[in-house]
């Protein structure tokens, strides 16, 4: 079993990589300027009572000793209280992930979608006038800032059109049962269109000329000439010969694109009131709320990785030169 | 004598290059008679890969046939309207390309590919399709049970004995070969020659074999077309050509090559320089 001797080492090297990142989030928000504790002590209190405070938090203890308490809580799950809710930072980030999620799923699913079909019809009509407009306009989208993009389609749809809310999830004082209810929820989509839109209308330009030039390549290969040689239809010729072969590095930078969104999201979570990790993110450190920032570094820290093995894996799995080496 | 299979005169292919024109291929005339391997032979740039890919109208997008004739079965393939051309297509004329790594689609199992061919051009059904797989792979000496194999999975001269089962599936009237033996070592070259031979009797085809070794043509060719500069300057019977050679070209390419008997010189005549291009702005 070559291949899963392989994946495991991957999975090895993965834990590797997230015991790094541990230890480098654990040092940066230690080096960070400030007291940590200025947002919870009340200037007010006496010294005494600031000791005991930090005693309670450990924060008197040396910095190893911090170290290895941090790292066992992480593997119980436990990610530190938040100063500023006053609730542990893992309820908090595991109600706050769904929304990133499937934001981002969404758009990247929409752009890859979009991206693949467009480029691949590009490379398919190379030359003509269509050609000579679309890149230009792919390349201006790539270019513009997604936070101006998500203002400028609020200020369009939301406050001129209003065909859509300006931000949140859901209508003021709405309810649901469950938060499978609320993403099921006809009001849920009219929320998530614009965010989601923004977000798509940037990442399209990644997959769309990596599959528009991955196509030109593989058109030019003599497997496609002989394809043509073959009598075989123009439709069979492009998509499962030419296509096919395009398609396999734009699958892997889907992976790759989900690692990346997240960190597009802070932004665009932030224009949209968007309830994510993200805007969370910016929030939690703004109001020095230490525990909270390290566990969302760390929540999008883990989610790069993954999407990273699947990346890999998916490689393996779509490719036949790979899974039967 | 009976009407020759395939019948090409005053073959004219040019490339549009940059502002210009260049003429790969100025007035090529030759006949492939029924069940013979017809060799043409020429060196690099001469325009012999060039009528290959013509023959079949699949060209680059630079390239256009701008004259000639090509008469096969009674029809000329020049002007034969594109939805008949592609119906000729692997049913009539079918290809063995130079590199069968490449001319495989590296993400699809051999089975994949000849059903591809049998399926949607030969209209077989799965079971059929199947049947005639085995049968293939029998032809070309390959184990049925490697059919689920991917292509890299396969050793350089298998690959190309897959690329002549892939050729002979929809049993076509000509195969045209291009350097088919050029990327192997020469045991492999003789096995894939010898095999070519065998089928091409067995079968009843004609054969193209497009190459630039005066080897290969002598060894399994039953008539030589050898072009020079996008012309044919010689064709004939192979031990005509090979022998009695009366173009001076055809002379100094049979004395650029060892000969097996005689060549206690030891010292081989090469032709200097390189062919003219037909260019004109």
């Amino acid at each position: 079993m070559p291949h899963l001797k392989a994946a495991l080492s991957r999975t090895l090297q993965l834990l590797l990589v997230l015991w790094a990142v541990v230890t480098i989030l654990f040092l940066m928000f230690r080096l960070m300027p400030g007291n940590p504790m200025a947002a919870y002590i009340d200037p007010t209190f006496t010294i005494e009572q600031q000791q005991a405070l930090m005693a309670q938090f450990g924060l008197d203890k040396p910095l190893w000793e911090q170290y290895l308490i941090y790292v066992g809580n992480l593997l119980q799950g436990e990610l530190g209280q938040s100063f500023r809710y006053r609730e542990p930072v893992a309820d908090r980030i595991l109600a706050l992930l769904p929304n990133t999620l499937i934001l981002t799923f969404t758009s990247l699913i929409i752009a890859y979608v979009f991206g693949i079909l467009a480029g691949a019809y590009l490379a398919w009509k190379r030359g003509g006038v269509v050609e000579h407009a679309a890149i230009p306009l792919v390349l201006t989208t790539r270019a513009m800032p997604e936070f101006w993009l998500g203002m400028v389609l609020l200020a369009v749809f939301s406050f001129n059109l209003g065909w859509f809310p300006a931000g949140g999830t859901r209508p003021a004082g709405a309810n649901y049962d469950s938060l499978w209810a609320l993403y099921t929820s006809r009001d849920f989509l009219t929320y998530l269109a614009l965010p989601a839109l923004t977000l798509a209308i940037y990442s399209q330009g990644l997959p769309l000329l990596l599959m528009r030039s991955n196509m030109l390549d593989v058109m030019k290969e003599d497997f496609v000439t002989m394809a043509r040689i073959k009598g075989l239809s123009n439709w069979t010729v492009v998509v499962r010969h030419a296509a096919r072969n395009a398609l396999l590095p734009v699958m892997t930078s889907f992976a790759i694109a989900v690692g990346y969104q997240l960190q597009g999201n802070v932004v665009v979570e932030s224009v949209f009131s968007w309830p994510g990790l993200g805007r969370e993110l910016v929030n939690a450190v703004s109001a020095s709320d230490y525990p909270l920032a390290q566990g969302a570094f760390l929540m999008i820290a883990v989610v790069v990785i993954v999407m990273n093995l699947i990346a890999d894996l998916l490689y393996a799995f779509l490719d036949p030169r790979i899974s039967h080496a | 004598m009976t009407e020759p299979l395939l019948s090409v005169r005053d073959l004219k292919v040019s490339y549009t290059v940059g502002f210009g024109k260049i003429d790969a291929v100025d007035g090529a005339s030759f006949d492939v008679p029924r069940g013979s391997i017809v060799g043409l032979v020429g060196e690099s740039g001469c325009g012999k890969t060039t009528v290959a890919k013509a023959l079949t109208r699949v060209i680059a997008d630079n390239a256009a046939i701008t004259g000639g004739r090509m008469m096969f079965g009674g029809r000329d393939l020049v002007t034969l309207p594109e939805r008949e051309m592609n119906a000729l297509r692997w049913r009539d004329i079918a290809f063995v390309p130079q590199s069968a790594m490449n001319s495989l689609d590296p993400v699809y199992t051999v089975e994949y590919q000849l059903n591809e061919v049998l399926r949607r051009r030969g209209g077989l059904g799965r079971r059929d399709a199947r049947r005639r797989c085995e049968e293939l792979f029998e032809l070309v000496g390959i184990d049925r049970g490697r059919l689920s194999d991917y292509p890299h999975q396969f050793s350089g001269g298998m690959r190309q004995r897959v690329a002549i089962a892939l050729a002979l599936a929809l049993n076509p009237k000509l195969v045209i070969a291009d350097e088919p033996v050029t990327a192997l070592d020469v045991i492999v070259q003789r096995q894939i020659l010898d095999q070519l031979r065998e089928l091409q009797v067995a079968l009843g085809i004609s054969v193209i074999l497009v190459t630039h070794d005066i080897s290969v043509v002598a060894y399994i060719c039953d008539r030589t077309v050898v072009m020079y500069a996008g012309k044919v300057v010689e064709s004939g019977t192979m031990q005509a050509t090979l022998t009695e050679p009366s173009h001076p070209y055809t002379m100094g390419l049979r004395n650029a090559f060892p000969d097996l008997q005689g060549a206690a010189s030891g010292v081989l005549t090469p032709i200097e320089g390189a062919p003219p291009v037909g260019r004109h702005d």
